[in-house]
């Protein structure tokens, strides 16, 4: 089934620091959540060996025939976008579920990884275009209609995480960095404008003022900020031990099996297990930094890259709110946080990286 | 595609690099901040999440009770009902749009304002209670139980609440209890004290208040982040209150009282004192009118305020230790121990007394205005001639007897565990009186001062002492009220921690002779033709002095009767003084009572003597 050269450049630590990676996280979840009702553990368990079927998929898959199925996959995704924006089941405020069977999924969660694939497909194919201010900008355009979509519902989130991986894709594709730099300072002033002109929502703009200043309102949007330092610093060198954490356990910190899972192993495990968690996340995209740097192709290189971004970018974003050096955005700690889709989408993204590992010719050390 | 197709020189892997490099990056940036919050502020992080997590409930312990030298009951506790509210409770229902205080103002029979006032001004803490209303009635706890629904955070619980059984005797021993005010919160913060509560405010509950009130123990409980119970950190049970055992007999303090209250109630005020002249105990320490402590417990209502303000016998003064005034012929037993300390006067030689001395134009008279005619000392204590006195006071000078009366423990207070009330009291000297600017000192203060007027300030207590001391060979102790006290240690066990211990707060330094001299003198006032010799006791030999002090209160002469004395003369066992104000002579007057109080101790039944009028 998958012939001996595949399997001699499977990437292994890149798959170990995975499995490492989701089991801490299995783990984690139990210690937060043990108490209350929802067996969030067994079922992350369950969205894990699903998603590692969809990593086994990815990765035999060969992405070289990807290009054939992108205009089809391109609407494919549009479409749950639309439907979700619709008929959506509201959750704290934002729409983004649809209901299949009993199990709710998030189609922006699938969005991102269909858009590296088609957003690779699609710089590949301009490759000696692309450093042109009109290429870079249809490219932009490209990627900016689901963009708007997931804003829409609105998850101010995944819609970053889809602009951080159009700039870390179009970057490694070769775009000339005087019109990517014109773009950040457009997208700030977009955002500002955004900002003055009530275009993103109060709880967005709170949360954001919450993040520059904790004190103003400890008890609302500050809380989570404050709550969240705390915890972790309360862990000091070597945390409190499993299960013992008072912040986590008393649920000073809300979420704390999804978004800000981060604290309770700040405060159990103290700096040493944080910082062996953040050096596995190191390794991770130094594994998957090295399958795009010698990728056989442009697309294995770009859909490799943007796999990479949008990790690092969730990875960074979600550690920098939870140890209070970022605003609070609802990103989750991929491969970490309890979410099925997530988790789903997240190993499938692993093997798809695995996959384009495998199909090279260079050696790799 | 393949190999060929993808020029080389499109692929820039640099900018791989480049992206690692930025990702990496950041995860330093997220490693620095972890090292900056948990190593360089973990402890103060640490501390906060332990503040954030835990809460203290409070149990109170029982008051100690208060007993007599007999093991009778004086002060204990009985149950009340006490309705209290959880201030974060009634917050949170506020959130919900319901608001349960008018409902309860209503059950209490109480004003909302009031009642919101009460729960801010008393509040401690979000989630302690706060005491709205206490020794709620049976019918009143009930309609607030059948509410309970509609009465979320109200707490509606039994709590000890102080009784005093018997108390109008002991008022100005016992003293009060009430809610603590801000001063006394400051003050004794560091010892446990919160808004609220309640604690001794004067006697003994305020001098051993911190025995009595014992050891909070209580609940250190984990809540989560809404205040919610999570689980039970710590519980130690509250250490109930020391017993303290008083020196004091019940029985003898209650025919002290009812001897006086015979003149109290013909608006004669009046205090006895009674010490064990061995030890400085207290036997025996009543004031006359006083007040039942059982009316202060709750606060007291305002009409009982009004009506102990309003008595013109001012009830709420304690005569015995707080009132100094002049001790009249009592006072007489130091200018003697003076003379005959400093060979002035000798038992034998004397003065003739023709009832008057002229000092320079101005006649001073004896009480007896035809003279006693030759008098030794024995016949001046006796018959208590001023004459002998005037005479023996300008030899002395005023400077001496100043000195010797504070060799007796005047002008001084004692020391009693009495807090706040003791009155130091007033020994006169020329140059104090040209300070206080009352004039030059003349020859007639010197005259009066050795009879006990002038301006001389004594309470009955240290008269008391004077007696005592000439008791026991010449030694002042301080007055104690407490023979032991009991604790309970943390197995509740009582455990004996603090018996009296008498403490020498003076000495005499008096010869043999003079003490002998001393006491034969007031030996012979209870005897035939002696001031206080219907007082006598036949089989018991009584030392004694009268005094008869006068004071002008609107404009007429009232007298003052004072009485000092202990017996068995030959081992003496309980000294005693009385005073009543503005009710006649001494030995008509005191003598009689101090008969009664020394008859008690000495389980000597005698019958009420109908006093002998005497001129002092």
């Amino acid at each position: 089934m998958i012939d001996a050269r595949l399997r001699k450049n499977l990437d292994v630590p890149l798959l170990l620091t995975t499995l490492l990676i989701v089991a801490m996280g299995i783990l984690t979840i139990y210690s937060a959540s043990h108490a209350s009702p929802g067996r969030f553990y067994q079922k992350q368990v369950v969205w894990f060996c699903l998603g590692m079927i969809g990593l086994g998929i990815a990765a035999w898959l060969d992405y070289t025939r990807l290009p054939r199925f992108s205009r089809a996959l391109y609407i494919l995704n549009l479409l749950p976008l639309l439907i979700v924006l619709k008929f959506g089941d509201e959750r704290k405020g934002a729409i983004r579920w649809i209901e299949i069977g009993g199990f709710q999924f998030q189609p922006s969660e699938f969005s991102k990884i269909i858009m590296i694939v088609c957003l690779a497909v699609f710089l590949s194919r301009r490759q000696h275009e692309i450093r042109r201010f009109s290429t870079l900008a249809y490219s932009f355009l490209y990627i900016g209609v689901p963009t708007i979509l997931i804003f829409r519902q609105p998850d101010l989130g995944t819609s970053l995480v889809l602009v951080a991986i159009w700039f870390g894709m179009t970057f490694i594709a070769g775009a000339n960095l005087k019109h990517l730099a014109a773009f950040l300072l457009a997208g700030l002033l977009l955002f500002s404008g955004m900002w003055h002109f009530n275009i993103l929502k109060d709880y967005q703009k709170n949360r954001l003022s919450a993040f520059l200043n904790p004190e103003i309102d400890p008890k609302e949007t500050g809380y989570h900020v404050l709550q969240s330092r705390i915890a972790i610093g309360s862990g000091r060198t070597t945390g409190k031990g499993f299960g013992n954490g008072t912040q986590v356990q008393g649920k000073f910190i809300p979420e704390n099996h999804t978004d800000f899972i981060f604290t309770v192993v700040g405060e159990e495990g103290g700096f040493v297990v944080s910082t062996l968690l953040v050096l596995l996340y190191g390794v991770f995209f130094v594994r998957g930094g090295l399958i795009a740097a010698h990728a056989e192709d442009a697309l294995g290189q770009l859909i490799a890259a943007g796999i990479v971004a949008m990790y690092a970018f969730h990875t960074i974003v979600n550690l920098g709110m939870t140890v209070g050096i970022m605003p609070v955005t609802g990103v989750p700690l991929p491969l970490f946080s309890y979410g099925g889709s997530s988790m789903i989408l997240n190993l499938t993204a692993v093997g798809l990286l695995l996959g384009i590992g495998m199909r090279r010719h260079k050696l790799m050390f | 595609m393949s190999v060929l197709d993808t020029p080389e020189s499109a692929r820039d892997d640099r900018r791989v690099y480049v992206l690692m490099g930025v990702i990496l990056l950041g995860l330093f940036a997220i490693v620095a901040r972890l090292w900056y919050l948990q190593i360089v502020h973990g402890d103060a992080l640490l501390l906060a999440s332990e503040n954030n997590r835990t809460r203290r409930l409070r149990a109170v312990p029982e008051r100690g009770l208060i007993e007599d030298a007999k093991g009778r009951v004086l002060a204990t506790n009985r149950p009340q009902i006490v309705v209290s509210v959880v201030p974060d409770e009634i917050r949170q229902s506020r959130e919900k749009q319901y608001d349960p205080l008018p409902l309860l103002a209503s059950l209490l029979k109480m004003p909302l304002q009031k009642l919101q006032e009460t729960i801010r001004e008393n509040q401690t803490g979000p989630f302690e209670p706060v005491r709205v209303a206490v020794d709620v009635d049976m019918e009143t706890a009930t309609r607030v139980e059948e509410q309970r629904l509609k009465l979320p955070g109200v707490i509606v619980g039994p709590e000890p609440l102080r009784h005093y059984p018997n108390g109008l005797p002991f008022g100005h021993i016992l003293g009060q209890m009430g809610q603590i005010n801000r001063e006394d919160l400051i003050e004794r913060k560091e010892a446990g004290y919160r808004p609220g509560d309640y604690c001794g405010k004067l006697g003994l509950e305020r001098a051993y208040d911190t025995e009595l009130r014992g050891q909070d123990g209580g609940q250190r409980i984990e809540v989560d982040a809404r205040g919610r119970f999570r689980h039970e950190l710590e519980n130690t049970a509250p250490i109930p209150g020391a017993k303290l055992t008083l020196t004091v007999d019940a029985a003898l303090q209650k025919t002290a009282y009812d001897a006086l209250y015979e003149w109290a109630k013909r608006g004669k005020p009046g205090a006895a004192v009674a010490l064990d002249p061995r030890t400085g105990a207290v036997l025996a320490l009543v004031s006359v009118p006083s007040y039942d402590p059982e009316k202060f417990v709750k606060g007291i209502s305002s009409a009982d305020w009004n009506a102990l303000q309003n008595d013109p016998r001012k009830p709420m003064i304690n005569r015995a230790v707080g009132m100094a005034t002049a001790p009249g012929s009592t006072f007489k037993m130091i200018p003697a121990a003076a003379g005959l300390e400093l060979g002035f006067v000798t038992p034998y030689d004397g003065v003739v007394c023709k009832g008057v001395i002229h000092l320079g134009r101005w006649p001073k008279r004896c009480h007896k205005r035809s003279g006693h005619g030759f008098v030794a000392l024995n016949e001046s204590l006796a018959a208590s001639c001023d004459v002998y006195y005037y005479r023996l006071g300008q030899r002395l000078t005023p400077e001496v007897m100043a000195e010797w009366a504070r060799r007796f423990g005047l002008g001084k207070r004692t020391g009693i565990d009495l807090p706040f009330v003791e009155a130091r009291g007033i020994v006169p000297t020329p140059k104090w009186k040209e300070q206080s600017k009352r004039g030059r000192w003349v020859g007639g203060d010197t005259v009066d001062y050795a009879i006990g007027q002038s301006m001389l300030g004594c309470t009955p207590l240290q008269m008391c002492n004077v007696a005592a001391a000439i008791g026991n060979g010449g030694t002042l102790y301080r007055p104690q009220l407490v023979r032991s006290i009991t604790s309970f240690d943390a197995e509740n066990k009582p455990v004996v921690t603090r018996t009296l211990q008498p403490e020498v707060i003076g000495k005499l330094n008096l010869k043999p002779s003079t003490l002998s001299a001393l006491v034969r003198g007031m030996e012979s006032v209870m005897e035939r033709g002696g001031t206080a010799a219907s007082s006598s006791i036949p089989g018991l030999r009584i030392a004694g002095k009268t005094g008869t002090s006068q004071i002008k209160r609107r404009g007429e002469m009232k007298l003052n009767a004072w009485f000092i004395g202990f017996a068995p003369v030959e081992n003496p066992k309980i000294a005693v003084c009385v005073f009543v104000e503005e009710a006649g002579h001494g030995g008509e007057v005191a003598a009689p009572i101090a008969r009664k109080i020394i008859a008690r101790y000495l389980n000597l039944n005698v019958p009420d003597v109908q006093a002998v009028p005497t001129t002092d």
